[in-house]
């Protein structure tokens, strides 16, 4: 471990770490050195030389960046020479700086100006002229102010070293440097606005809220954001109850000050204009706009007559995981004891739940790796090829273990290990890329547990017999030829892979959609568990299990009870309740009659089961929602409910940490906080004896007192579980006897002009809200097939022109994006635009959690027809 | 992995290099050099090939071909002039010098002559600071310049594709005198 050094910094004594740069030391030592290269995420570049200090015993002024304190150094910030030297180095910044800080966007946050203040000589030396940029646009959504650069090169380094993204190049060098894309073309990168957050001046700035702002006059509320599961701390700033802004403060929240495209250029859904504002009942065919008491009256009028005549099971209730800890706890207080059903689930159901089920059998607990873990990590086995379009802050963990910490990346995906240009991928950063074929994974994992049984490391291990015995059993079924023939994956590489696992220090696995939302999601989990197990990277310090969230609030969903499974705190539930495919078909049985949908769209997200039909059998839907989805549209009830910018409460990421939301506008019109509608509807309910369940309160002040109940209720709900405890878990578990289903292998594709067809998650959006933001919508804004060049050559397709995928009698024509990532014989459709691609896509349910499959599937592909 | 413009051939002399190195990204001067040979100059799709080949994206590639004089990045004329701009020759009246080839030609720095026989481009210090006004053409040099010499050094270039006025190979002196 690094030891401490003692050293002196403007005559004050001062002990830190050794290899600390100066720059770092002295803000310790409390003097800020000005300085415009170095930031603390990457490495020291020494090109700006504003940090220069005096050395004693050194002959020349150092830079304070590249300089390690060392044991007995004497440094001084401000000497004479070094005043004069920063002056000067101010004095060529400002001889070709325009000065045009009243009109800069950067204005009262800059670094230049504060330092200039500070630094820059009375009068300036220069008489030339300033040298003058032609005007570039860096693409729709970022602004580059050339003559403003002062040439540091954060935004080209944060984009390699970070972002692995490399987008930005410091071209034309020379006396006209200009940061800039290939060949002065707008960017396509991932825009996580990272070059716009880190750039010191106002040389890189966001077109979005171009003029709409000065720094000083905007309320900045921190927050978490409500895209992914990630759980990135967010900074919305406001004027006049408008978002104008988003950022993240250096170091702060899980994701340190960093953020993707959508926590970045993505808040523009929040003040929509189609924004629900009001109530609405339906008279007929017709909506009518409602007062809020009106509308809950009626909602529970019928809600009463439906519960005495068949019964409290009769109403079901589906809350999407995107609303606070307090609102999910809520809503199943409410359907639980206010109404008395014990149907109640959430948006994890697509998935998500499999993995928190699946971890929680095996470990006794589901927050088993923090992201501390995945930084430190020597070696990462992850099962999301996808992970930096699904969960990109997530994924600048493995990039920093990677790149930063040299760790091993075994990656097991479905994508080829080539990315596209100006986009990061992990497969390309992975020292074993297990390319599988579409659907190949649990034979993967198969293969993985199969080869690592045989590996001598394994004799080391202390497993239960019984434990053993059934996992090798349960491999035992493929031999490697038959998995090499199903994967693509020979027996070498499987051993290579799990022998690199198995040997690691502090190993974690990390895993996604790809397993979690696909077929046989739950089992594979609970192989992956295993896996982890005889691999011992599980239950010591360091090691662990990641799986990702495509919601933000998808592990508070679970842990708040929001699903039939389990009560609030992960205590098991009696099993009475429905899932959400329970519940519609219930509804098509006429056995539900009410059903109550909070920011839940299942017209949107089940398109091949009926559902129209079965909803069209209720005697009541209420929907609640930001916007008019399309089941809201057919709701004889709809409650506008408010974003996450205009609420308070608390989101639980994929790590298991519960961040506080904060309240940055007011809402819009007449909408209410899904906290505030389920206390009304709370209130109406238990002062209607004839509900006839006992009365619960639903007195609540705010989502405080809501949490104090949670808290008083669920004390163990979110504690962390020790290694200790894992250990002692994992010990009872390889006691008991366990049934896994064998693998299904996919039969292969026969026709060259037969594909396998994924669709998901892109990475410009997150669900169905993200379409409403239109800095998101500029970036992508329609659905398009992703195909790889050797494909498109070989139908002879043109990028961008029109191609007819067809499955069984349905047909949907896409234009064609070539992409290197994607397997030849696979597409790739993002999910959030066209409901018709889903209709091509087989669906299927597992068999444990019930949780709907259909991202997969085969299609035949063939060039459209000019008509 | 398939290339855009660069032969299979050029691929051939890119790819031997990579065991030389590092990382492939240490090839890139070499394989630009390449390109520019096979080519002409470096075309987007050149540079994107080149990115390809070595792993890089594009503009890691552009960066570094926009730093040197050497590499062209539009095409060029069949003589391609660098005239010195760096003080030594300056002091001796490159800048004049220059100004008379740009009358002479027609066109200005960085442009290529109608009947493309001659691009004009600046550049730093080519070492010859003894013998200066002085200019490189291809691989020539052209030394102790005058408007006369390059007016002929000129028509000897479009008439026969080379001229007598070159400065002969370097020796280096032998200061023994043995």
């Amino acid at each position: 471990m690094a030891g401490f050094v003692h050293l002196t910094i403007d005559g004050q004594g001062i002990e830190v770490e050794s290899g600390t740069p100066l720059i770092e030391a002295a803000k310790q030592a409390g003097a800020e050195i000005a300085h415009f290269c170095y930031h603390p995420k990457l490495k020291p570049d020494a090109n700006c030389r504003m940090c220069l200090v005096e050395i004693e015993k050194m002959p020349k002024l150092q830079t304070s960046c590249s300089t390690p304190a060392a044991e007995g150094m004497v440094v001084h910030t401000a000497s004479n020479r070094v005043k004069q030297a920063q002056e000067g180095v101010m004095s060529f910044l400002l001889g070709n700086h325009p000065l045009d800080c009243p009109e800069c966007d950067q204005g009262g946050e800059c670094q230049l100006q504060d330092f200039a203040h500070q630094h820059s000589p009375t009068l300036s030396p220069f008489s030339e002229e300033k040298r003058v940029f032609d005007k570039e646009y860096f693409g729709p959504l970022i602004e580059k102010e050339m003559n403003r650069c002062v040439s540091c090169l954060r935004c080209v380094r944060y984009c390699d070293e970070v972002l692995d993204v490399n987008a930005l190049g410091s071209i034309d060098r020379g006396t006209m440097t200009q940061i800039g894309g290939f060949a002065h073309h707008e960017l396509d990168c991932e825009f996580c606005g990272g070059c716009i957050q880190i750039c010191p001046v106002g040389a890189l700035t966001s077109r979005l809220s171009m003029y709409d702002y000065r720094p000083w006059q905007v309320k900045k509320t921190e927050t978490i954001c409500n895209y992914c599961g990630d759980g990135c701390e967010l900074t919305l700033e406001s004027i006049n109850n408008t978002v104008v802004r988003t950022s993240s403060k250096l170091g702060t929240g899980r994701n340190t000050g960093d953020l993707c495209v959508r926590g970045f250029f993505g808040y523009g859904a929040i003040g929509h204009k189609d924004r629900l504002t009001r109530p609405m009942i339906r008279r007929g065919n017709h909506r009518l706009q409602i007062t809020w008491k009106g509308a809950v009256e009626s909602a529970v009028a019928a809600l009463k007559k439906i519960v005495e005549t068949h019964g409290p099971g009769s109403v079901g209730g589906v809350i999407s995981a995107h609303c606070t800890n307090e609102e999910i706890y809520l809503f199943q207080k409410l359907l639980r004891q206010g109404i008395g059903t014990p149907h109640v689930d959430s948006s994890t159901r697509y998935g998500y739940v499999n993995a928190i089920t699946g971890l929680h059998k095996v470990f006794g607990t589901t927050r088993l790796a923090r992201y501390e873990d995945v930084v430190g990590a020597d070696v990462l086995l992850v099962f999301a090829g996808e992970m930096t379009e699904t969960n990109p802050i997530a994924a600048l963990k493995v990039k920093e273990a990677v790149r930063k910490h040299n760790a091993t990346l075994i990656a097991v995906d479905a994508y080829t290990k080539q990315s596209d240009p100006f986009r990061s991928h992990l497969p390309r950063l992975a020292k074993y890329h297990l390319q599988i074929l579409q659907g190949a994974e649990s034979l993967a994992i198969v293969g993985l547990t199969k080869a690592l049984l045989e590996n001598p490391v394994l004799s080391e291990g202390d497993f239960s017999p019984l434990f053993l015995e059934q996992v090798t059993k349960s491999v035992a079924l493929f031999s490697f030829e038959e998995i090499h023939a199903a994967t693509g994956i020979s027996q070498e590489a499987f051993s290579q892979a799990a022998a690199a696992y198995a040997g690691a220090t502090r190993g974690v696995l990390i895993f996604g959609r790809a397993i979690t939302g696909s077929e046989e999601g739950y089992i594979n989990v609970v192989r992956l568990a295993h896996l982890a197990i005889l691999a011992k990277q599980v239950g010591r310090p360091g090691t662990g299990i990641l799986a990702l969230a495509s919601e933000n609030n998808a592990y508070g969903a679970i842990a708040m009870g929001g699903l039939p499974e389990y009560l609030p705190g992960f205590s098991p539930a009696n099993g009475a309740g429905y899932t959400l495919p329970g519940m519609l078909d219930a509804c098509e049985r006429g056995e539900i009659k009410a059903l109550y949908l909070v920011g839940e769209n299942p017209l949107r997200s089940l398109p091949q089961k009926n559902v129209q039909a079965a909803l069209s059998k209720l005697d009541l839907l209420i929907c609640q929602d930001l916007f008019l989805s399309e089941t809201a549209a057919i709701a004889h009830v709809v409650f506008p409910a408010v974003s996450f910018a205009e609420k308070e409460g608390r989101f639980t990421n994929q790590e298991g940490e519960v961040q506080r939301v904060r309240k940055a506008v007011e809402p819009v019109g007449n909408a209410k906080t899904d906290l505030e509608i389920f206390s009304m509807m709370g209130a109406a309910i238990a002062s209607s004896s004839a509900a006839g369940v006992p009365a619960v309160s639903f007195d609540y002040a705010n989502s405080e007192a809501v949490w104090r109940e949670i808290m008083a209720t669920v004390p163990d709900g979110f504690h962390t579980d020790s290694a200790e405890a894992v250990s002692q878990h994992v010990a009872v578990y390889a006691q008991q006897a366990i049934e896994l289903a064998p693998p299904v292998v996919i039969s292969k594709r026969r026709n060259p002009d037969e594909f396998d067809l994924q669709v998901g998650q892109a990475l410009f959006h997150s669900g169905r809200m993200s379409t409403y933001a239109s800095g998101l919508t500029t970036l992508l804004s329609s659905a398009i097939v992703l195909m790889h060049p050797s494909d498109s050559d070989r139908m002879g397709v043109e990028e961008g022109e029109q191609v007819t995928l067809r499955a069984g009698s349905g047909t949907v024509c896409l234009p064609v994006k070539t992409s290197l990532k994607v397997q030849p014989g696979t597409l790739f459709v993002p999910e959030h635009f066209s409901l018709d691609v889903k209709r091509l896509l087989p669906l299927a349910f597992d068999p444990t959690t019930g949780v709907p499959y259909s991202t997969r599937g085969r299609v035949t592909v063939s060039k459209q027809k000019i008509s | 992995m398939k290339l855009r413009v660069l032969s299979s051939a050029a691929e051939a002399a890119i790819t031997l290099e990579f065991e030389k190195y590092p990382d492939k990204r240490s090839v890139l001067l070499h394989a630009l050099r390449v390109a520019q040979q096979e080519t002409g100059y470096l075309s987007e799709e050149a540079m994107r090939d080149v990115a390809t080949l070595l792993e890089l994206t594009p503009v890691q590639v552009y960066d570094v071909a926009t730093f040197y004089t050497l590499f062209h990045l539009q095409p060029v004329g069949k003589h391609v002039i660098y005239a010195c701009k760096s003080l030594p020759c300056a002091l001796v009246g490159a800048s004049a010098l220059c100004r008379h080839i740009q009358n002479r030609l027609g066109v200005g720095i960085g442009e290529t002559t109608s009947d493309n026989q001659f691009t004009l481009k600046q550049t730093e210090c080519l070492a010859s600071c003894g013998s200066g006004p002085m200019v490189q053409i291809n691989d020539n040099y052209y030394e102790y310049l005058t408007p006369a010499k390059v007016d002929r050094l000129l028509d000897d270039l479009r008439a026969r594709g080379k001229s007598d006025l070159a400065s002969k190979p370097f020796k280096i002196p032998n200061v023994t005198g043995a």
